[in-house]
């Protein structure tokens, strides 16, 4: 309908914008390339190596990095190949990292968009929830769970999911409350758009810059908690690995293999560092208030 | 005599590559105790020329020309040298008290400092000279006040501590930057009125800025009409008020409403792009009195009878 | 200002509340009991166990009980140490994590704002570039990959520092520093931008324009209020030392109360894994109320009320 367009904010033109200062900063879109080779490599390395993730090669445990032997990362005390080893660790590091931000994105946005919208006592509820959580110390509840249900992996990804939803509640309900607010909001409330119709059409598309970088930014924090309970060997089961019980296995073997602790610490490292410097140069892309912007 | 002198004062702005001259060639003389106005639109580079000339300009911004203080150069000074004047031969005062003074330290701290800065005084020296300044500027209990924090006084009185704070050191002018602009209407007179005595008591020489004709009747000794980074008029406020000489002086007093029985005018067009100056006068895409010398070339500030100045092409009053 | 303590404290106990029944009542949902890790009990002696530890009883009235320990410092018998209770299990390993700790968090702020100082003093040139990569690297590179990265350094390759143990000052340097370096790069970040936002703003202005001399802007006008920020920040600062510290005294094997923990997790020692989620839950709950109330007195303007 034209009056809904007119109503509506382009978001094209906000985006277009956006994008353009992303792609002027040199080192988001440096991190943003490595993390996308990162994330082919991980998907297409098994199959470049003839070795299975749990795998033994019973001549050459232990054994440094050696392109001559096939083991381009080495192999671990178990003989198992520490390249295809990398690369699965990475899938599953990846992947909790992206599910359980999904989840948290979800749980985030639904509570702050709802308790923004709503207003009045059911946000003032609904946030004082949210305070009461923020105050527990949530590693150590994962890590009881962990301990109390065992190490499924979905219950990992809900735990650590669940983690994070808060600042994602609490951001996009204070940009609820400003949007509810604006004029497009207040005309198609005029026209009589129910209120569910408002907070999909008009107000979630507008909340997708700020959720963008606060998800960028939840990944990062997510894998790291992962990592750590993999590290404690609270993480994923033998024979799957991720990138933390990789560091885990090399913390131990110091002094004899340091490339089982090196490698896989490097690639976390790495695509923390990179998941980083891309949120912020998000945040700095979309944030209104840079001063770069010519006003 | 002239206590402050500027000369083809300029401000160039340089960010990300692009150019501007929000302030293009200011010319004025301040005299001695005399409170000049510089009236303007929001824009026209009036508060960018007060900072430029307290050293004060926002990274990017440089200032080129020359405003020479009691003998003394400004533009171009060093930190060092701008720092022994600033707040006590030249001191300013800001439109937003709130925001002006620190929240976290008492008035007493903030309104001596420049007296412990510039002029050695101790703690306990300084604090007596604050609850004198804060006395003259008319608060009620001035040895309480000093203890206090800004947010506990209310607007107006914050403007005062403001300025009693800039005048502690005696300056010889004192730059002010919409110091009513913040303040409700009541308050704003009694400002006004605060400025004046200040004058008569210390023969402190003031420059106020504003875009208030109505500030500028009735505090003003002389005034200047500041459009598009220059200066296009200046003359002493009645004569300013009875026979303005440049067009864009004339839309101003017809922009106001009320006056002379008439319903508010205002004048058509926008101020220019100062990124994008015209060779010619900058106020002709508006002028209802343009000639085509207008469009070529830009008239300079000329001396007219009197103590008057115009930069206008026309010979007579609009 | 007390009315903003009193309701701050006031605030706190819903927290508490819903940290101690939720540990509890996982606790209670887990499959499985207490005893299922070892052999099959006969019953008569499983049921006389589980008379002799309540759990026979109803839940609501476990929790009572419970709770009424708590009270009193009590955290219950530890199931994997048996001849331990869990309090005595945390009055030995709490000492030890609390040196640790407050030597981390005062290497944390005094490295930590002093970068982030020096940064946002010359913005957007060399030192301002280096420190916030550095700081970037020290956000993103987990502690349990660092530490043993710096154990591998500094003691296999180049001995100046013993890999373990906590014997001597040079022991504490690895442990400590590893602790804190996260920390230190958050708390650069946060000073870098709190100062940058300070400097700009209008009161800053004012100072210079009474021709102050820099270092009295800087000290007397600026530091308070770009620190404040910092200060709030302790709170979860020390929530994240605290849950980093568990990762350090298992790489260095420092007997500290998170050793107690990850050995408590790994054993299914239930009550004592609570214990510990309940203590140091209780600690970054009372550091937040002291940071909190601390800010309150810092600022003016919650100080003298509005």
């Amino acid at each position: 309908m034209a009056t809904e367009t007119l109503l509506v904010r382009p978001p094209g033109g906000l985006w277009v914008d956006a994008l353009r200062r992303l792609a002027q900063n040199r080192v988001a879109v440096a991190a943003g390339t490595v993390l996308a080779v990162l994330a082919i490599a991980v998907v297409v390395g098994p199959s470049l190596s003839p070795w299975r993730y749990d795998q033994t090669d019973w001549n050459l445990m232990a054994a440094p990095p050696d392109f001559g032997s096939g083991h381009w990362f080495g192999t671990d005390a178990l003989g198992r190949d520490l390249f295809v080893r990398v690369m699965h660790g990475g899938r599953v590091s990846l992947a909790v990292g992206i599910v359980a931000t999904l989840v948290s994105l979800l749980i985030g946005v639904t509570w702050g968009a709802v308790a923004g919208y709503v207003g009045g006592r059911v946000d003032r509820v609904m946030m004082r929830i949210v305070d009461i959580l923020y105050a527990l110390p949530f590693m150590f509840l994962v890590i009881l769970l962990m301990v109390l249900f065992g190490r499924s992996i979905l219950l990992m990804f809900l735990a650590i999911g669940a983690i994070n939803w808060l600042d994602m509640a609490r951001i996009v309900r204070g940009q609820t409350l400003s949007l509810r607010e604006r004029e497009f909001v207040e005309a198609a409330r005029a026209m009589g758009m129910p209120s569910g119709a408002i907070i999909r059409r008009h107000i979630v598309p507008n909340l997708l810059g700020v959720v963008a970088v606060t998800a960028t930014l939840t990944v990062p924090q997510v894998i790291l908690v992962e990592s750590f309970l993999s590290f404690l060997g609270l993480g994923v089961q033998e024979p799957m690995t991720s990138w933390g019980a990789l560091v885990n296995d090399g913390a131990h073997e110091l002094e004899g293999a340091p490339w089982m602790l090196l490698i896989p610490g490097a690639f976390l490292a790495v695509t923390l560092f990179c998941l980083n410097f891309l949120g912020d140069g998000l945040r700095d892309a979309l944030d209104p208030r840079d001063p770069g912007r010519a006003r | 005599m002239s206590v402050l002198t500027l000369r083809n004062l300029s401000v160039r702005i340089r960010r990300h590559g692009l150019q501007s001259a929000p302030v293009a060639g200011v010319d004025l003389e301040v005299g001695e105790g005399e409170i000049l106005g510089i009236v303007g639109e929001s824009g026209c580079g009036k508060s960018l020329t007060l900072l430029a000339l307290m050293g004060l300009l926002p990274p990017g911004a440089a200032a080129s020309g020359s405003a020479v203080l009691a003998g003394r150069e400004l533009i171009g000074a060093s930190a060092a040298d701008m720092t022994s004047v600033r707040g006590a031969e030249l001191a300013m005062v800001f439109q937003d008290p709130m925001s002006a003074l620190n929240p976290y330290l008492r008035l007493g701290v903030q309104v001596g400092e420049a007296l412990e800065a510039h002029r050695g005084m101790v703690r306990a020296e300084a604090r007596d000279a604050a609850e004198a300044l804060l006395r003259a500027v008319h608060f009620p209990d001035p040895g309480v006040a000093l203890t206090r924090y800004p947010h506990q006084f209310s607007g107006g009185m914050r403007q005062r501590a403001t300025i009693a704070m800039a005048l502690a050191c005696g300056p010889r002018v004192l730059l002010a930057d919409e110091p009513t602009t913040a303040l409700d209407v009541t308050v704003q007179a009694q400002i006004l009125a605060l400025f004046r005595e200040l004058r008569e008591a210390t023969n402190t020489a003031i420059v106020l800025v504003t875009h208030d004709l109505g500030v500028v009747a009735a505090l003003c000794d002389r005034v200047a009409v500041m459009y598009a980074g220059r200066i296009v008029e200046s003359a002493p406020v009645d004569e300013l008020f009875a026979r303005p000489l440049h067009p864009y002086t004339r839309g101003l007093l017809d922009s106001v409403p009320g006056s002379a029985g008439a319903p508010a005018k205002g004048i058509p067009g926008v101020p220019p792009d100062p990124r994008d100056p015209a060779p010619g006068c900058a106020f002709e895409p508006r002028c209802a009195w343009r000639l085509e010398r207008c469009l070529l070339e830009r008239p300079a500030l000329t001396p007219r009878d009197g103590a008057r100045h115009a930069a206008c092409h026309l010979e007579d009053a609009p | 200002m007390l009315r903003f303590a009193a309701w701050r404290v006031l605030g706190a106990v819903p927290t508490l509340f819903v940290l101690v029944a939720l540990s509890f009542f996982l606790m209670r949902a887990a499959p499985g009991g207490p005893f299922d890790t070892e052999k099959l009990l006969p019953p008569e002696i499983e049921a006389s166990l589980e008379r002799a530890y309540h759990l026979d009883e109803p839940l609501w009235r476990q929790f009572g009980r419970y709770v009424a320990g708590l009270a009193r410092g009590d955290f219950g018998p530890s199931f994997q140490y048996r001849d331990y209770r869990v309090s005595e299990l945390i009055a030995a390993g709490f000492p030890v994590s609390l040196k640790l700790g407050a030597l981390a968090m005062l290497l944390a702020v005094a490295a930590g704002v002093a970068t982030g100082a020096v940064a946002a003093l010359h913005r957007n040139r060399a030192p301002d570039h280096a420190a916030m990569t550095a700081a970037m690297t020290g956000i993103s590179v987990p502690s349990f990959v660092m530490a043993p990265f710096l154990v591998l350094v500094f003691a296999i390759h180049l001995d100046w520092l013993p890999a373990g143990g906590l014997s001597g000052a040079a022991s504490y340097v690895l442990p400590v520093v590893t602790l804190a370096l996260p920390q230190i790069a958050w708390i650069a970040r946060l000073t870098r931008a709190s100062l940058i936002d300070v400097l700009s703003s209008d009161f800053i202005r004012t100072a210079r324009a009474k021709g102050l001399p820099e270092r009295t802007v800087l000290l007397r006008h600026a530091l308070k209020p770009a620190l404040l920020p910092v200060m709030s920040y302790l709170g979860p600062a020390t929530a994240a030392l605290i849950t980093g510290s568990v990762v350090i005294e298992q790489i260095f094997g420092v007997p500290g109360l998170g050793r107690y923990f990850v050995q408590g997790a790994l054993n299914r020692d239930y009550t004592l894994v609570m214990g510990v989620v309940i203590f140091y839950g209780v600690i970054i709950l009372a550091l937040n109320l002291v940071v909190d109330l601390a800010y309150g007195l810092l600022d003016p303007r919650v100080r003298h009320g509005d």
